[in-house]
């Protein structure tokens, strides 16, 4: 598979603060890479070092094998980065924003092309206006726009959801999901809304305090082959009973929590347990999925403090 | 890409309202001022004959076109660099309280020629502005007040003959546009620290203050301070009024303030270079 984003032994401190404490990451092509963390957790700090806002003091940061630095950041035409909210020339329109922020990029778009991409996050109408005029979700789409206007291979989303109502989460999540699949970008995105995050990546990499906690595969992190349920019973006791009956291990394929019983197993199924548990008497109230990754994030980072 | 980043500079500083306020302010004030001549100049040409008369012999208007621009050209100690710092002050902190760093900055450009590109179309605008301010100086008041020749009332009476007296304001206007640039540059400068224009603008204008005060105090202490203030050469397009020329005087003038061009704009690299953006 090959890199696309590198990080070596990423390390960044103001004055006493370390803020990122020798992260080292990578994103392979056609990822959508989750980079989640708690507040403070050095996820701005970070993406500011990728995108060359802020000079790592130790490590380094390699892009398409490229390495980063004050002298060399020609690699940062293959990027497109929205960090934090986006901001753009208030007393500009939206046409000559793009514009002006595409020839930064050596290039001179044609109105087609500016048109084509306001078009692809809604805002070909809002064309001619000036974006002190724009709300905050239209922005954050012309945010985007601008981060995929001169065609990157790998896009950098900061919290690209902030400040949307729901509807307009949900655009941008079919857009990433979009860019991914059907452009095949890499995608680097930094959430703290993890459901978000869980829909739309595949990798992840969770850190803490400036360092990585863990990194991989959504799916083997959330160990989602696992089934995955919990049961609300009337006879917690008599349920717990039944479980040993059928081989299952406390602590392991099942934990009780005052009425509630997490399975985490692959040796029944959900359904056939819910059949046992009525057969010998036992009011099942509720049983539903779990373990999201907002379930992971908090036990991990709880782990950590 | 140079020349794309200066257009695209250019483009930001022209579409701010900011841009205009000094375009305005002089608009406005010398076609008063003209007016206010023209109305009133015969008593003020009868005061100058009543004090100098006995030591020149006036012929024609006193108080004419280039007399009038003589008065607008001292806005250059003060009132210009005000409107040059509303400017040069926001090149930088404009785009650090605007949030636009973060979309300038991710662009694979070197930090160096961002900031070779703003002050490029800092001095650009300054030569505008300059340009501006000496048209709309001399061509109206020419034009209503007439020509003659120039009496510079400063600390000695100068007469200036008429056939002259372009070249002197030629060079005047030449040497107040790199003057302007050294207030633009270090309007600039400041501008690159922080990320509110207000403190640039601030700033600059206390240095400058405080500079020409105490380059003019008549001690002893601050006699000795005042050579190495450049504000002290700021004023080279006075010596354009000197009779004869001091060329020696102005070429050095020149030489120091494009040395703190140079060194204002150096500093600035330095630290913008790897200026963390937290904005």
């Amino acid at each position: 598979m090959e890199v696309v984003l590198e990080t070596k032994n990423l390390s960044k401190k103001f004055k006493k603060i370390t803020a990122v404490d020798n992260l080292s990451l990578c994103v392979y092509r056609g990822d959508v890479f989750g980079f989640l963390g708690p507040n403070g957790a050095g996820k701005s700090t970070t993406i500011r070092m990728l995108t060359s806002l802020i000079y790592p003091d130790e490590g380094e940061i390699f892009i398409f094998n490229k390495k980063l630095s004050p002298s060399s950041k020609s690699v940062l035409k293959k990027v497109g980065a929205i960090v934090e909210s986006p901001d753009f020339y208030l007393y500009l329109t939206a046409y000559k924003n793009l514009e002006i922020l595409a020839r930064l990029y050596g290039f001179t778009p044609t109105k087609n092309q500016i048109m084509e991409i306001l078009d692809f996050v809604g805002l070909a109408n809002r064309w001619n206006s000036k974006v002190k005029t724009f709300s905050h979700g239209m922005k954050q789409r012309l945010g985007i726009a601008q981060a995929l206007l001169h065609n990157p291979e790998l896009i950098i989303l900061d919290e690209p959801t902030t400040g949307l109502d729901p509807q307009g989460m949900k655009e941008i999540r079919e857009l990433v999901i979009s860019l991914s699949k059907d452009k095949g970008k890499t995608i680097f995105i930094s959430s703290h809304l993890l459901h978000e995050v869980e829909l739309i990546a595949n990798r992840m990499i969770i850190i803490n305090k400036g360092q990585k906690v863990v990194e991989g595969y959504v799916k083997d992190l959330l160990d989602k082959d696992k089934a995955q349920y919990v049961f609300q019973v009337s006879n917690i006791d008599e349920a717990k009973n039944v479980l040993v009956s059928m081989n299952l291990i406390p602590g392991e394929d099942f934990r009780i929590n005052q009425n509630e019983i997490t399975i985490s197993t692959k040796k029944v199924s959900a359904t056939d347990l819910n059949k046992t548990f009525v057969q010998k008497g036992i009011d099942v109230f509720a049983f539903y999925p779990r373990r999201t990754l907002e379930e992971y994030f908090l036990e991990i980072t709880h782990g950590q403090k | 890409m140079i020349f794309t980043l200066v257009s695209i500079e250019l483009y930001k500083i022209f579409k701010k309202w900011r841009t205009y306020i000094g375009f305005l302010a002089f608009g406005i004030f010398i076609p008063i001022l003209i007016y206010g001549v023209s109305v009133s100049g015969n008593h003020y040409q009868r005061i100058l004959q009543r004090n100098i008369g006995d030591q020149f012999l006036i012929v024609g208007n006193l108080v004419n076109g280039w007399y009038v621009a003589f008065i607008t050209i001292q806005a250059m100690i003060i009132h210009i660099p005000f409107f040059i710092t509303l400017v040069g002050g926001d090149l930088f902190a404009g785009e650090g309280s605007a949030g636009t760093y973060r979309m300038l900055l991710t662009r694979p450009l070197k930090r160096e020629l961002i900031v070779v590109s703003k002050f490029i179309a800092g001095f650009i605008y300054t030569f505008i502005f300059v340009l501006f301010f000496a048209l709309i100086s001399t061509l109206p008041s020419i034009y209503f007040l007439g020509v003659g020749d120039l009496i510079v009332p400063l600390e000695k009476i100068v007469v200036i003959p008429s056939k002259e007296i372009l070249t002197r304001f030629l060079l005047a206007y030449f040497s107040s546009f790199i003057s302007m640039c050294v207030v633009l540059s270090l309007a600039g400068l400041f501008s690159s620290l922080v990320n509110n224009a207000i403190g640039p603008i601030v700033g600059t204008m206390a240095v400058i203050v405080i500079f020409l005060i105490i380059g003019e105090l008549p001690f002893e202490f601050f006699e000795r301070i005042a050579p190495f203030l450049f504000t002290k050469y700021m004023t080279v397009w006075l010596d354009a009024f000197d009779y004869p020329i001091d060329w020696t005087k102005i070429f050095n003038s020149l030489l120091i303030l494009l040395g703190h061009i140079v060194l204002f704009f150096a500093i600035t690299i330095f630290y913008f270079r790897k200026k963390d953006i937290l904005t």
